[in-house]
């Protein structure tokens, strides 16, 4: 990337101070040369690879099939997200809508439509009964969701039928009307939001931003609790920490870098840069100890945060196109990535091979998500469907 | 006066070399009055910039150049280095001469003589699929068929290389078997993706003025005439303009060998089929139509509703979704074996589950140290409970499980709880037990957990965990469940107004 360095160089530089050009071009050498530095370090202290440690165990065999087509929005598919209840599904898409599924029955639930575009992001509360979402308007809101006769626990979902209004009164109508009304603002960014995630209760929301930010929130006052700056470039993912305990969450974005924060400082305790392209998706590890990230060079890579460094890179020859989503199965030996082949590939996380590619999509698949059980995955791809796999 | 023009001209040059920026991020390029924002934290002032150029520091061609291949299009980087690496002369595919007397059937309009030259030598580096995907095969490692079937499709599609045949679309082509015989060409470089990313529409015009006037043996679809006359309404101040062009352009090709002018053809032609490809699908359900009452054309809506139409009434009894989907998925309330199995293995998994915390508790009980998981769960829940409800939680907390006159006291040693009576002064966080939390966590993990696995209670639940079984199946039959989705998938597939849609 020649030519972003020139620009940087450029725009900081001021024509009335032009001594300054070539110092940042030497403190930019003598930075490059630290980050090697510190690579070649972190390399002496390469115990073993996992790649060969895994070589043992044996294959896992992975088939799945697409079970559900889930088709109703107009337009490309941007994001989705799981309600915990196993069976409810959120998704938005490009034209500013957004759909709630019942995935069992490949029905729609509820319409929500935005008077913004892109809605980059969706994400359902824990207790299942409202959703947030954000896109190109720089706005996170959250609605409620009005079939909220699931049992939020997930252990009984049986006799939870949803009723609602019989077809003929146009149930969008109805609720289209007051759900604006509804809605409620929680975060304000001053670019794009990229992602957006409800933290282990329904009160609080993260958010990643274009502005190159991740945000914490309080949905009830719209407050902004923390805000996490330290990316370079405009931040395209951000994952939770899956264990209750953890005070960490990690972002990747554009400038190649994957951060760990910490939730209690606002700081950024551990930074990861081996990607060569802008990294589109992190994800942990279930355990909550790595993470994986996938990005437009071709690779999901996997770091480690007691090892404090990259202990895999998932790639092929063959696989040429950028990774738009990540997921890791329930027990982690799985990783899946949706790709911008139109392909889903499954690797085996401890050997480092392909497992299966699924075909179906018939565009760029450009999210995936793991059921909370572990079941069954749902993919969402630009060709304006979303399918469940299992 | 030269200043302006130089600006309009610098822009100019801007928006081509960052356009293949735009694929991802919309807001990507923020083009106004005097500076361009690439949203990386890089802002370029024009006028600085102008400045720069002015006093030599900077040349603008080269920066142009420079971000040709900006870091996003990493992928068209990778792909037109495949695509050089093919056309190797010796370990690239292997090409023949096409002849034209195999396009005859496409109602070729060559003369006789060119016809004829033509035959004697044919038009070269055209290619099987059998060779592209043997070739992709032995070049990238590839041990299945289909993912080098997938591969060379999505060359296609991209762009890269096109069949030569007309009926091709670039949206729902595949390349399904690896040994079918379709004949392919090489795109030429200027139009990769990565040289040119958002042909105009006065290009596409052009374009088809030039098809109009000579198609080259591929006739003009009905897509492209219509194209071309909503173009001729859309760029009417322009018309004058785009014919002199294709006029031009077509004077020049004239005078080109006809090998020439037929390759220039089928690339111009698979390009514009690439960028602005015919609209084969309409998509089946415009979303708000589709909740807006029952409609016929969207059977798996008005299916899976709670109101039946009247005429399928019997089936609907017979299989109604939300019956079928509640009783085949019934869940019981006890614990699953493997859910049960987890628990005894992490402390982390028992503590993540909610059944688990209530088989927890109970372990607890009998231990006489149930405060601990109480108290874990409500700094937990402190940890993201509502901006206003913070104060009171804190107080609670620190009342019922850490002064020493509360309700049930956690135990903990002095020196943590001297550590927490000090933050609780200085600063109430949501942070601010999170030393006594740790200091529990570990407790109950060292001490009350190690005793769980082999607990009465845990071999007890254990026991009478359930085992998942298989749903029923019929013989030679799916079971219902699936049968239900094949029977919605089907009525949509036979949507009626998807057919007309396609036209």
């Amino acid at each position: 990337m020649p030519g972003y360095r020139l620009i940087n160089q450029i725009s900081m530089a001021n024509p009335k101070a032009g001594s300054q050009s070539t110092s940042i071009a030497e403190l930019r050498k003598e930075a490059d040369q630290l980050k090697i530095k510190l690579n070649e370090d972190r390399k002496n202290l390469d115990d073993a690879k996992l790649f060969e440690m895994g070589a043992k165990p044996d294959i896992v065999n992975y088939q799945a099939r697409c079970r559900r087509i889930l088709k109703g929005h107009s337009s490309k598919v941007l994001d989705l997200d799981w309600s915990l209840d196993k069976r409810r599904i959120v998704s938005s898409s490009q034209d500013g809508k957004v759909l709630v599924w019942d995935c069992f029955a490949a029905s729609k639930e509820q319409l929500i439509s935005l008077p913004t575009t892109w809605v980059n992001a969706c994400a359902f509360a824990p207790s299942g009964c409202s959703i947030a979402c954000g896109g190109l308007d720089n706005k996170c809101c959250v609605f409620p969701v009005n079939a909220c006769s699931y049992s939020n626990s997930g252990s009984n979902v049986a006799g939870s039928t949803t009723i609602r209004p019989s077809g003929a009164v146009g149930p969008s109508d109805v609720c289209s009307g007051s759900i604006m009304q509804q809605r409620k603002v929680v975060a304000m960014h001053t670019s794009y939001i990229s992602a957006c995630s409800f933290t282990h209760s329904d009160y609080q929301i993260l958010t990643a931003s274009g502005d190159g930010s991740c945000a914490l929130w309080d949905v009830e006052s719209s407050q902004l609790l923390q805000s996490f700056h330290g990316h370079q470039s405009d931040v395209m993912d951000a994952a939770l920490n899956p264990m209750e305990t953890g005070n960490l969450f990690i972002s990747g974005g554009c400038d190649k870098r994957a951060c760990v924060w910490d939730m209690r400082t606002a700081k950024c305790v551990q930074s990861f840069q081996t990607h060569k392209s802008d990294i589109n998706s992190v994800r942990w590890f279930p355990t909550g100890e790595a993470f994986a990230t996938g990005s437009d060079d071709a690779t999901i890579r996997m770091y480690d945060l007691r090892a404090d460094r990259e202990i895999a890179c998932y790639e092929k020859k063959s696989i040429l196109f950028g990774i738009n989503s990540v997921d890791f199965s329930v027990s982690g030996r799985i990783i899946f990535g949706a790709y911008n082949d139109y392909l889903v590939h499954v690797w085996d996380t401890i050997k480092g091979t392909k497992i299966n590619s699924l075909l179906g999509h018939e565009n760029r698949v450009s999210c995936l998500k793991m059921s909370p059980d572990g079941t069954a995955f749902c993919s969402g791809s630009w060709d304006t469907t979303l399918r469940v796999w299992a | 006066m030269s200043k302006k023009l130089s600006q309009e001209a610098l822009r100019t040059q801007w928006q081509k070399a960052l356009e293949g920026v735009l694929l991802k991020r919309p807001t990507d390029l923020i083009v106004d009055n005097s500076t361009f924002d690439l949203n990386d934290g890089v802002i370029i002032d024009i006028k600085d910039l102008e400045d720069q150029v002015e006093n030599g520091k900077a040349d603008i061609s080269d920066i142009a150049i420079n971000l040709k291949h900006p870091p996003r299009q990493s992928v068209y980087t990778k792909l037109s280095a495949l695509l050089v690496e093919m056309q190797h002369a010796t370990e690239g595919v292997q090409t023949f001469r096409q002849n034209f007397r195999a396009l005859r059937d496409t109602s070729c309009k060559v003369s006789c003589k060119e016809r004829e030259r033509n035959q004697k030598d044919g038009v070269p580096d055209a290619f099987w699929t059998t060779e592209l995907i043997r070739w992709l095969k032995q070049v990238l490692n590839i041990e299945c068929d289909l993912e080098a079937c997938h591969l060379a499709t999505m060359l296609c599609k991209t762009g890269y290389i096109y069949p030569c045949n007309v009926q091709w679309n670039a949206v729902n082509f595949k390349i399904s078997e690896p040994d079918g015989n379709m004949v392919f060409r090489y795109q030429t470089p200027f139009y990769w993706p990565n040289e040119s990313q958002f042909p105009l529409d006065q290009d596409h015009a052009s374009h088809l003025l030039m098809r109009e006037a000579n198609n080259h043996g591929i006739p003009m679809d009905e897509y492209e005439i219509m194209c071309l006359s909503r173009l001729k309404k859309v760029l009417k101040h322009q018309w004058d303009c785009i014919t002199q062009s294709a006029l031009t352009q077509t004077s020049f090709l004239e005078g080109c060998c006809p090998s020439d002018q037929y390759i220039n053809a089928w690339q111009n032609y698979a390009f514009w089929r690439v960028r602005r490809p015919p609209a084969y699908y309409k998509y089946i359900c415009k979303a708000e139509s589709c909740l807006n009452g029952p409609n016929r054309n969207f059977p798996s809506f008005t299916e899976t509703s709670i109101v039946p139409s009247e005429n399928d009434k019997e089936k609907k009894t017979a299989m109604s979704p939300s019956k079928i989907l509640t009783s085949s998925c019934k869940r019981s309330t006890g614990p699953y074996k493997l859910q049960c199995k987890a628990w005894g293995m992490s402390f982390d998994a028992l503590l993540k589950d909610e059944l688990g915390q209530l088989t927890f508790e109970k372990h607890l009980k009998k231990e006489f140290s149930e405060e601990n998981l109480a108290f874990y769960l409500d700094c937990i829940y402190l940890r993201s409970a509502p901006l206003k409800e913070l104060e009171e939680l804190i107080q609670s907390i620190f009342s019922e499980f850490i002064s020493p006159n509360g309700a049930t006291p956690v135990n903990i040693d002095t020196q943590t709880l001297n550590a927490v009576k000090a933050e609780m002064k200085t600063k109430k966080t949501r942070f601010v037990f999170d030393l006594a939390l740790e200091h529990i966590y570990k407790l109950m993990k060292k001490d009350s957990y190690k005793r769980f696995p082999s607990s009465k209670l845990f071999k007890e639940t254990l026991e009478t965990a359930i085992v998942p079984q298989k749903p029923e199946k019929e013989k030679g039959k799916l079971p219902k469940i699936w049968r239900l989705s094949q029977f919605l998938t089907k009525g949509k597939e036979e949507d009626p107004e998807r057919g007309e849609n396609n036209k």
